[in-house]
């Protein structure tokens, strides 16, 4: 590539103090030349462009997807000592900490700790080693707010395994950051089945979205508040849930899978680094633990949540018997036709006035019934 | 000079400071917003856009200080079409006139605007000023505009519809 830039950039020079450019001469003239005085002659421009275009966006691919990969480690490895205290298994295998899908999704997972099944860390990362869709969405967002802003943003979630499970009881109850709280709401199905409430209890900066607001007493532990505190720049919600972040769509989705959400932006400064970690401390010395073992509620408590859980399961019933109604109707439409075609035209004839008989009968059968 | 020309001048003149000053004014408003950083929250259902072919009235979960941001990016948003159109109008077609009508109109909507009528002026957010805001009066009469809901058993019954998390493909 460099020789053919000097070559390119020798080429301009000449054809600077030439008294032709490489148009005006005709192919048999050219045809003369030797390939080096025609390779100075050739005016070189776009060429050059061309390439300096793609050398610059292969510069800040490389750029960008180093900068991401520096955000996921700096989490990662601050934490790092923490998890390794608290899992056997850390990293997607014996080697591998991270899964790298792309320069802007990356997956952690740990596992063998008590109570936890395991747990998934997804991050997503602004497409920052893709500069044209960076932009974009930059500027989607800003003029129509259609597209999502990029962010940084990682998901941690803790599944509980399926004996903790059964120690405590299925319920939805979070603590969420005010801020763009509806996006949240939107994005979360389990967000989505709860009630927000302020309470003084908490940082100005949060709100309560809970089934059964008086499960705060117990779920709301008392260093909560200390860690909300250093957090409230980043964090986005701390979630207990039974239900998926995925709006169910068939009955079998709708089984209650016990786990701990967390979202966060991702932090950066050493400040919000620490600050994560400190939450991370807290979530894996105290809560979890604490929640498997406190959050068992008197009946007339849980009885709430199982109501909007049965509300939820009836309309997906509801659903899916509209459709199969649909593929009957549709199959008898379809068995009418082909009945009709095997038949000449006088059993066809037959066959439609049997069948405005049958109609006008169970007409006759209505009425009937009316009065 | 021409008299013809230097009117037109002035005209333009008075357009471009009135535009400048309603601009100001939104900035000056969202300044303040943002050092009150009123974080309430505010719970209220938006009736159903017809236009996008919505059935049922989306919950809508925000912060006092997050709605007002919403409606001033709406309301700057407003005084760019506004500029476009005028441009169109002026630059394109050639008329002239509309200039000093367009230059009084923002202005005035900014200083009437609920926002401003709060904020600058110091008028609590009451009766008129209640947010969310009710709907003005738009191009279609404003009386059978479909309205917000505030009323509690409704905000409750939307709450917990189980609405988000729908997979988008």
């Amino acid at each position: 590539m460099l020789p053919l830039a000097l070559l390119a950039l020798a080429g301009t020079c000449v054809a600077g103090q030439g008294s032709k450019s490489f148009s005006e001469y005709s192919w048999p003239e050219l045809a003369d030349m030797s390939l080096l005085d025609r390779l100075k002659l050739y005016p070189w421009k776009l060429e050059m462009i061309s390439v300096g275009f793609i050398a610059a966006y292969v510069l800040t691919f490389f750029i960008g997807s180093k900068y991401n990969d520096k955000l996921v480690n700096n989490f990662l490895n601050a934490n790092l000592d923490l998890l390794k205290e608290q899992f056997s298994q850390v990293g997607v295998t014996r080697s591998k900490l991270l899964a790298k899908d792309d320069s802007e999704h990356y997956a952690f997972y740990a596992t063998g700790r008590l109570n936890i099944e395991s747990l998934t860390a997804k991050f997503k990362l602004q497409p920052r080693q893709n500069v044209f869709v960076w932009f974009l969405e930059l500027v989607f967002d800003f003029f129509t707010g259609t597209v999502a802003p990029p962010q940084d943003v990682v998901d941690l979630t803790f599944q509980i395994d399926s004996q903790a499970s059964l120690n405590y009881d299925d319920f939805i109850w979070a603590i969420v950051s005010k801020d763009n709280m509806n996006q949240l709401r939107k994005e979360n199905y389990f967000l989505s089945l709860t009630k927000t409430s302020e309470s003084n209890k908490l940082p100005v900066e949060f709100v309560f979205m809970n089934e059964v607001p008086e499960m705060n007493e117990v779920l709301h532990h008392k260093k909560f508040n200390v860690v909300l505190e250093k957090c409230k720049s980043f964090l986005k919600f701390v979630a207990v849930t039974d239900q998926s972040n995925e709006k169910p769509e068939t009955l079998s989705d709708t089984t209650p899978s016990k786990k701990i959400v967390v979202q966060l932006r991702i932090p950066k400064s050493t400040a919000e680094v620490e600050a994560a970690n400190e939450l991370l401390k807290f979530l894996l010395n105290d809560y979890i633990d604490y929640v498997v073992s406190k959050a068992s509620f008197r009946a007339e408590l849980t009885r709430r949540c199982k109501k909007t859980r049965e509300a939820e399961v009836s309309k997906l019933k509801k659903l899916e018997e509209d459709l199969k109604k649909e593929q009957l109707a549709a199959k008898k439409l379809e068995d009418q036709k082909k009945q009709k075609s095997g038949l000449n035209a006088d059993e066809q004839r037959k066959l439609e006035k049997k069948q405005q008989e049958r109609k006008q009968r169970r007409q006759m059968g209505k009425q009937k019934i009316r009065q | 000079m021409n008299p013809a020309v230097s009117n037109l001048v002035l005209m333009l003149a008075l357009y471009v400071t009135c535009t400048l000053l309603t601009l100001g004014v939104y900035l000056y408003t969202r300044s303040i917003i943002i050092k009150k950083n009123d974080l309430t929250t505010l719970k209220y259902l938006e009736p159903p856009s017809t236009l996008q072919g919505e059935s049922e009235s989306k919950l809508i979960v925000t912060t006092v200080k997050d709605y007002d941001l919403k409606q001033l990016q709406s309301a700057v948003k407003g005084v760019f079409t506004g500029v476009a159109m005028m441009a169109f109008m002026h630059l394109y077609m050639k008329y002239a006139n509309p200039l000093l009508m367009q230059s009084i109109s923002p202005l005035k909507s900014a200083f009437e605007s609920n926002l401003v009528q709060i904020h600058v002026f110091g008028k609590p957010a009451t009766g008129d000023l209640k947010r969310p805001f009710k709907a003005g009066a738009g191009l279609f009469g404003g009386l059978g505009a479909p309205q917000q809901k505030t009323d509690k058993e409704s905000i409750e019954k939307a709450e917990i519809s189980g609405t988000g998390g729908i997979k988008e493909e």
